[in-house]
């Protein structure tokens, strides 16, 4: 049984019992390159919900205060490794009710990076289809297809993926994949092209990357972790500290309040960067962030249900101020 | 004026005789992202890719605009001297009175927009409406002064996207609404049809030659087989009436459920003009400007009072399509979309707003899911007249 069939499964019954109200998957979104989430109410359509390497949305941004519709709905979802981070964070601050919650844990062998897909091509992609495991087949408007093998397109995220089987499920979609070896502290040598630029070529590079910011919020509102979403105290104008303007100085200063926020609570998933319109490097600066976060506290992010956050605790043994 | 010809190679020399007295914007890749902006002789301009990740409403509409700047200071009444307050019938005389100097920004150099798409120039026409004092409403001198030193050279489009829907909204992939000129890609260059005095005296290009018969005919071809290539995934046909009769419709709740709430699909849409109006002060020194903003935004809404009408998200969403398809044709009598499909590509969970209009656009529906909030009974259908000011 595939891990498709396993969710659809899953997904009839939970409804059908009562014990969600709804239920969130993916589904096929415009075309069959693209998927979506989906929000599925009644058993009979839970035919529509897909799984796939399309499949990239961390759903647990719809459970955060105020996205659940009506308020208080008993709510199914499907969690991703990386997406069962966001969900152990919220937990281990309590900011979702475990009660109104059935979790289908999806463990995942890589998403891919449309966005890659798309710069190979001057025609657009409609249709990725995934014939064999590991293959990843691409047609465009003009009848071109091409093959990939999965590993080469994957997200830069699932490429040092350490947590491919969810950290926290009521119910698993097939059997857990082959977990990596952790003996080793996490790798962050991805980084160091950017950490290797002297202070003013950073600063260049942060200037220009900023400069692009048009302060849609998506990043903000597609992060499962940024709870305060529509009472974000960027947008406060009394008091204000980010002005409404919107120029590279405020844009940065607008994401740095972001990510201080989200810090020890973000596993940098990259909800965030596939969300961005103007394609902001925001994948690479979260992930820069949880590398002074694991130097300085060995932590990880939303590993561990009954772990306190990060800078909940106060512990002398930790690494920081060595 | 007849079809001329311009060669694909002589198209740099046609900028750079543009750039010789406007700001020249176009369409650039950089860093695999395709942007307007200002055009430099070393860049290479972006036809290619079909649409420009933002539209080019922000040369004319900018994102940040700046009104006015302002300081306050104080000045010492006349025949004051250097008295200060005394308990004389004088003394209100004598106190410092605050002043406020203002200056006026209005900045309108004169640009050439070359490369957008006719849905692009299309939503210059649509907000032209608001912003230029139809039917007797605001007149805003900031837009109307840029818009009047803007020209719009548009490309016809080959490829159309499965994204695109402008024929569906009354638009068309060779479509003249706004342009000032049309350039049709043809083999070897492009069929350039001038429509008004001032693409006629931009387009004044030397390397201009006339446009031959057979290369009219594939103009024409191009434009009939692109028209081809464009859905019509939803009727425009009862639309508004439906739009009113659906105000309590729970589909509003069920089409809205993967929205986050951005403002993505409003701040690259070509033709979304929302705004909000700024004082920033230091010290004394301040300035006016007025910035983006988009219905989607929680708290667009919210009222001094703390009260906001439209807390709810389906709220916010059923407001988009319903300003775009039923208020602004009311008031304005032109449609607030192009069909340019930006919001579909761009939007994080990919809503479609062909699927919305196509569900949108059918009768309410009589069954209640379990989901959705308990109705009152519902009223009868609101007149015309009650439509508007809804």
């Amino acid at each position: 049984m595939s891990r498709q069939d396993h969710i659809r499964e899953f997904a009839a019954k939970a409804l059908s019992e009562g014990r969600v109200d709804y239920f969130i998957g993916w589904k096929q979104g415009y075309n069959s390159s693209e998927m979506v989430p989906a929000f599925v109410k009644d058993p009979a359509q839970v035919d529509e919900l897909v799984w796939n390497p399309l499949c990239h949305h961390n759903l647990v941004t719809f459970i955060k205060r105020n996205m659940p519709d009506p308020a208080g709905a008993k709510i199914g979802l499907c969690v991703k490794g990386c997406d069962s981070r966001t969900l152990v964070a919220l937990l281990q601050e309590q900011l979702v009710d475990k009660e109104k919650l059935y979790v289908v844990g999806v463990p995942c062998d890589g998403i891919i990076d449309r966005r890659k897909l798309e710069k190979q091509f001057k025609a657009e992609i409609i249709d990725v289809a995934f014939p064999d495991k590991g293959q990843v087949v691409v047609t465009t408007a003009k009848g071109e297809t091409k093959e990939f093998a999965q590993d080469e397109v994957l997200l830069e995220s699932c490429k040092r993926c350490r947590y491919p089987n969810p950290l926290y499920a009521d119910d698993t979609a097939g059997p857990l994949v082959e977990e990596p070896d952790r003996e080793q502290a996490p790798d962050f040598s991805d980084l160091a092209e950017y950490e290797n630029l002297c202070d003013e070529d950073k600063q260049a590079f942060l200037e220009r990357v900023y400069s692009t910011c048009i302060r849609c919020f998506a990043c903000i509102h597609v992060c499962p972790v940024c709870v305060c979403w529509d009472r974000c105290v960027n947008r406060s104008r009394q008091p204000e500290w980010v002005e409404q303007k919107v120029d590279t100085k405020e844009n940065l200063f607008f994401q740095m309040i972001h990510m201080f926020h989200v810090a020890g609570r973000c596993p940098s998933c990259g909800a965030c960067d596939r969300a961005c319109p103007v394609e902001i490097p925001l994948y690479l600066l979260h992930r820069k962030m949880n590398k002074e976060i694991y130097d300085m506290f060995r932590f990880e992010p939303g590993v561990k249900l009954d772990e306190k956050p990060v800078f909940q605790v106060f512990d002398l043994n930790d690494p920081f101020g060595d | 004026m007849a079809a001329k010809f311009l060669k694909q190679e002589d198209l740099p020399a046609f900028l750079a005789h543009l750039a010789k007295s406007a700001r020249v914007i176009a369409p650039v890749k950089t860093d695999g992202l395709v942007q307007f902006e200002p055009w430099t002789p070393e860049k290479q301009v972006e036809l290619e890719v079909l649409l420009a990740k933002q539209s080019p409403k922000e040369w004319v509409f900018p994102q940040t605009e700046k009104y006015l700047e302002f300081k306050y200071g104080k000045v010492m009444p006349e025949g004051s001297g250097e008295a200060v307050a005394d308990a004389s019938e004088n003394a209100a005389e004598s106190v410092p009175q605050p002043t406020v100097e203002v200056e006026v920004r209005n900045e309108a150099p004169a640009q050439v927009i070359f490369g957008l798409r006719p849905c692009d120039a299309r939503g210059f026409t649509q907000m032209d409406q608001v912003f230029g004092g139809y039917g007797g409403f605001y007149f805003d001198p900031f837009y109307n002064a840029r818009r009047a030193a803007t020209t719009l050279l548009v490309v016809a489009c080959v490829e159309p996207r499965s994204t695109c829907f402008c024929t569906a909204v009354g638009g068309c992939p060779a479509g003249r609404e706004g342009a000032d000129a049309i350039f049709i890609p043809v083999e070897g260059g492009f069929v350039v049809e001038t429509l008004t005095e001032k693409g006629e005296s931009t387009a004044a290009f030397s390397g201009l030659t006339e446009a031959s018969e057979a290369q009219k005919a594939q103009a024409a071809d191009m434009e009939a087989q692109a028209i081809g290539k464009v859905g019509a995934p939803f009727t425009l046909e009862g639309l508004r009436d439906h739009l009113h009769d659906n105000i309590d419709d729970p589909r509003w709740r069920d089409l809205c459920m993967r929205c986050i709430s951005c403002g993505t699909c409003t701040y690259v849409c070509p033709s979304c003009y929302c705004f909000s109006i700024n004082d920033e002060l230091v010290e004394s020194t301040g300035e006016r400007y007025r910035v983006w903003d988009n219905c989607f935004n929680p708290i667009y809404t919210e009222e001094t009072s703390g009260h906001n009408p439209r807390a709810e998200k389906f709220k916010r969403f059923r407001n988009r399509f319903s300003h775009k398809f039923w208020y602004y044709p009311d008031k304005y009598d032109s449609l607030l979309c192009s069909g340019c499909g930006r919001c579909i590509m761009d939007c994080p969970t990919r809503i479609d707003i062909r699927e919305v209009l196509r569900v949108m656009g059918t009768a309410p529906e009589t069954a209640f899911s379990q989901a959705s909030r308990p109705t009152e009974a519902k009223a009868a259908a609101p007149t015309q007249a009650e439509g508007k000011e809804a």
